[in-house]
């Protein structure tokens, strides 16, 4: 049974998403509701939705009508990536009463307070996602024994195949200071490891402020980011959770191999192991430069994890462009491959190449390195010293 | 943590998921771990040295999973 003060959150997608639903909660309980399990029947669902995959609107509907099975009268509030990219979309699901976008969803509590169940389709306070140049901090507390700390928000990148930039606008980031304060917080709540988040980390240092107009002032780099956190002496742990291979410099690699709190533990994009499709792609690398990466952190940290994001089946990708994918992964000593099946993305460049791949073929592809990332992951175990520092259980 | 399995379940510092019974006190502990076999789930058994007494926070509120 529902009371209206009540209020539930259900995820979906990013490290980043868990951290913001965490700090909406938080801003729904200093108003003075109370947090439920979803299951549990609440007066308002807050759902934040993820725009990286190509389910997200069956996602989405799935998630709205399990709410309002629990509690058929509860508002349903819709934020995050999707909501921001397909607003009109979402405010025509059966059930969803309001839809906030980028720039509005940290002030939620203003939406809500107003709101009213009516017949018809949910309200939608979307703006141009240009306007979401505030930073807006976020971590997670309680639902984890780790916490995710935002520190950027946005990407200035332009890969041909990828909505986020749409969908969380420019680069942007908190200050140094700030994130040092957040992790003392973090650090009272007695929470032992961090895990930083953003969308582009290692483009840690954009402020809102613009220079001549045009080139951002950057100022606190993600280097002395990670330099001042390492001071933080009550989190014993750090963990970067993802870095592009291009912002992963070799200063970076030294600080984390020289840390006792930053773990041996990288995350780095690849997205394809062949030079054609990376500049089809336009990411700002090669795969020398990923090579020359992992072999720097293996030189440093032999025991250090690296995880690999790949896309397969990218327009263009021939087979002979995926086995020279295949066989990269296979030589390089990384731990484990995070594959996505490439999905075609409204308002991105990719869909409009010569040459898509078969979604058949694709899955095929998305099959292989799956098994290669199953051989990778025994050889961290054999090359892992002992006794190793284990938890936070 | 998967207490009603019996289990607890953490990460190395270099990410290895590792998985051992459950105690009470090891909830928010991070404690040196020997890893000793893979589980059927994928993931490593460990053993630690421990002792409730060695882990103040061990009743700390607020956490319930992994």
């Amino acid at each position: 049974m529902s009371t209206p003060r009540s209020v539930a959150f259900y995820t979906l997608g990013c490290k980043l998403n868990y951290s913001e639903t965490s700090s909406i909660s938080r801003l729904f309980e200093q108003a003075g509701y109370r947090e439920v399990p979803f299951e549990e029947g609440a007066g308002i669902y807050v759902i934040n939705t993820c725009s990286v995959t190509d389910f997200a609107d069956r996602k989405c509907r799935k998630i709205v009508r399990q709410a309002l099975r629990q509690s058929p009268e509860a508002f349903v509030v819709v934020v995050g990536c999707y909501a921001q990219l397909k607003p009109e979309e979402i405010a025509h699901i059966p059930g969803v009463d309001l839809v906030l976008g980028a720039a509005e969803k940290f002030r939620i509590l203003d939406y809500v307070d107003g709101l009213s169940k009516a017949p018809g389709k949910g309200l939608v306070f979307a703006g141009e996602v240009k306007e979401a140049k505030t930073f807006s901090d976020a971590f997670s507390f309680g639902d984890r024994t780790r916490s995710f700390l935002k520190v950027q928000d946005g990407c200035d990148y332009k890969c041909s195949f990828c909505t986020i930039p749409q969908a969380r606008g420019e680069s942007r980031s908190d200050s140094v200071e700030h994130v040092v304060a957040n992790a003392q917080k973090i650090a009272d709540l007695g929470i032992k490891e961090i895990v930083l988040t953003g969308v582009n980390i290692g483009d840690f240092g954009n402020g809102s402020e613009v220079i001549e107009g045009t080139r951002k002032k950057k100022e606190g780099l993600f280097l002395d980011l990670i330099r001042e956190l390492d001071r933080v002496s009550e989190i014993p742990r750090f963990r970067i959770s993802s870095i592009e291979p291009n912002l992963c410099t070799d200063e970076i690699i030294d600080f984390v191999a020289s840390s006792t709190r930053f773990v041996p533990h990288f995350h780095m994009p690849l997205q394809s192991g062949s030079n054609k499709i990376l500049k089809l792609m336009r990411r700002r690398y090669f795969r020398e430069l990923y090579a020359d990466r992992v072999a720097r952190i293996k030189a440093q940290m032999p025991h250090a994890c690296i995880g690999v994001d790949v896309i397969v089946g990218f327009p263009g990708e021939t087979e002979a462009d995926f086995l020279d994918t295949y066989h990269f992964l296979t030589d390089l000593d990384v731990s484990y491959l995070h594959v996505f099946t490439y999905s075609e993305r409204a308002n991105t460049p990719a869909p409009e190449f010569d040459d898509p791949v078969p979604v058949e073929e694709r899955r095929r592809r998305n099959e292989m390195l799956s098994i290669l990332s199953e051989k990778k992951a025994p050889v961290l175990l054999r090359t892992t010293p002992g006794p190793n520092p284990a938890g936070p259980f | 943590m998967h207490k009603e399995k019996g289990l607890v379940s953490g990460f190395t510092d270099n990410y290895i998921k590792i998985e051992m019974p459950f105690q009470e006190g090891l909830i928010n502990a991070i404690l040196p771990a020997a890893l000793t076999g893979i589980r059927r789930t994928g993931n490593v058994e460990v053993s630690v040295a421990f002792s409730a007494s060695s882990n103040p926070l061990a009743n700390f509120s607020g956490i319930q999973t992994c």
